[in-house]
């Protein structure tokens, strides 16, 4: 099996330059980027298979990334990161077609199964 | 003309007792002063001594009975008029001290006994308005204390959540570096302190574990909770709960006595909030009970629109001092790392987001009884 592309899209720079690390020690093709233009630069360039998602993102926010990311490609799977208590906007972005969401701060374990989930739903 | 004005001057300035005074005074003068002059006017024109002693007698016996008749009007002016003025205002200053309790007690059918009734009858609406606005007083006061409490409870959870928030992003991160770091370790071959490296990474992980069941407990506070409103049995929901904490229950051999009435099972709320806020409560009331200690458990109706579920313990109880602070966010009567002082915090905010409220009483070395109220659900029109 190919190595899955997993794309972090975090304005926390720490946290996502980290994350994408420790997804690479595990296999995973990971990489990171730090804004919304960023994350849709990336999208386009790599067309990642998961994109890991920051639902507070600066700008645009998480929520208009999503969108935009469903529409130009339908195929990627996004999963949602939030800081927990966003209840409404986790609803609307599943309802924006993201696969799924996972609170901040996550269990990479955890973090690694939605991946695989993820992965298999677009199979 | 002026004397005239001087006169009624000077009237004015006397008191009505005075003004009585003065006209009997006057009347006196004009009955004697008339007498007088026609016994004087009488006994010149007469010679006969016998006919004389007939006139004084006669004189004097009129003198009398004008006097006695001057001294009966007085009376019936002074009983009709004086007296009642002086009830009146008697009452009026007793009034304006502030007792509402007294009243005129004027009586009669003329014009002054009408005046006593009007103003008593006046008085006693004065009383009832004032009772009213006494009672209506309190009721502010106690719904004021409560908004306030309610309002302090729902900054110190805004104020909670943003600060939870915050430090959720710095914790990710942390959590991450030291995953990152124990990733490191686990997949480098052995090196001196391999093991006592991975221990403390683990011991940083366990930490932000720690923090992160904090910080979701107080956003779950702020975050608006998706009530799921049913019918359960509330006796069933203890006992879930019971079983939850059967170890503890077992281990520090404490009786429980529940009993359930059967409106209990007419609540219409939501089951796993309802189970979390007693879970919190029940958790509390058997740290709190020594060995051997007893916890009661039971329902009743307040009203007809209110439920109420009673969690009584005979521990240690809570001083009054730190009662108030109970429902507060890190507050917390256990030892340090025991509790983490949001429990009551939460389940506050869940029951009153449910549309009741908890209450607690206290005493020191006796126990503790907390009061669940509840509403109904078939009032809702949505049995």
């Amino acid at each position: 099996m190919s190595k899955e592309k997993v794309l972090i899209v975090d304005d926390e720079v720490e946290l996502a330059a980290t994350l994408s690390e420790r997804l690479q020690l595990r296999g995973y093709g990971a990489v990171a980027a730090y804004s919304a233009e960023e994350g849709m630069n990336a999208v386009r360039a790599l067309s990642p298979d998961v994109v890991i998602l920051d639902l507070n993102l600066p700008g645009e926010g998480g929520i208009g990334i999503l969108k935009k990311i469903k529409r130009s490609s339908p195929s990627i799977q996004v999963i949602l990161t939030t800081g927990h208590g966003e209840i409404q906007s986790e609803e609307e972005g599943l309802s924006a077609g993201a696969f799924s969401y996972i609170t901040k701060p996550f269990d990479i374990s955890e973090l690694m199964e939605q991946i695989d989930k993820a992965v298999a739903a677009d199979e | 003309m002026s004397y005239r004005i001087l006169v009624f001057k000077g009237l004015s300035a006397l008191k009505v007792r005075d003004k009585l005074f003065l006209a009997f005074g006057l009347y006196l003068l004009v009955v004697i002063s008339t007498s007088l002059v026609v016994y004087y006017t009488i006994i010149s024109s007469l010679a006969d001594p016998v006919a004389l002693e007939k006139v004084r007698i006669i004189f004097l016996v009129t003198i009398f009975f004008l006097l006695a008749a001057g001294y009966v009007l007085g009376t019936i002016i002074s009983r009709t008029i004086t007296v009642p003025l002086k009830k009146l205002e008697r009452t009026i200053k007793n009034i304006s001290m502030g007792d509402l309790t007294d009243k005129t007690g004027i009586e009669g059918h003329d014009e002054i006994g009408s005046l006593g009734n009007s103003f008593d009858q006046m008085l006693e609406r004065l009383r009832d308005t004032y009772n009213f606005l006494e009672v209506a007083v309190q009721m502010l006061q106690e719904k004021q204390d409560l908004l306030v409490e309610n309002e302090k409870l729902a900054s110190l959870g805004r104020l909670a959540a943003g600060v939870a928030h915050e430090i959720n992003n710095p914790l990710a991160i942390i959590n991450e570096k030291s995953g990152l770091m124990k990733d490191f370790i686990e997949f480098a071959p052995d090196f001196p302190n391999k093991e006592k490296f991975l221990e403390l990474t683990q011991g940083i992980s366990d930490s932000v574990s720690r923090c992160r069941a904090i910080t979701h407990h107080l956003l779950g506070y702020a975050r608006p909770i998706e009530i799921v409103k049913e019918f359960f049995s509330m006796e069933n929901a203890v006992n879930e709960v019971l079983v939850f904490l059967k170890s503890e229950i077992v281990s520090k051999k404490i009786v429980v006595e529940t009993r359930f009435d059967k409106d209990s099972d007419k609540i219409k709320s939501d089951k796993v909030q309802i189970e979390q806020v007693l879970l919190n409560i029940i958790k509390d009331a058997v740290d709190a009970v020594a060995i051997s200690g007893s916890l009661s458990i039971w329902s009743d109706r307040k009203n007809d629109e209110t439920a109420r579920i009673f969690i009584k313990d005979n521990g240690h109880g809570i001083s009054r001092d730190m009662l108030k602070h109970i429902f507060e966010p890190f507050f917390s009567t256990k030892e340090r790392g025991k509790g983490t002082g949001l429990g009551l915090f939460v389940s506050y905010g869940i029951v009153k987001k449910l549309g009741g409220k908890i209450l607690v009483e206290s005493e020191l070395n006796k126990g503790t009884t907390f009061t669940i109220e509840l509403p109904f659900g078939y009032l809702e029109g949505e049995p």
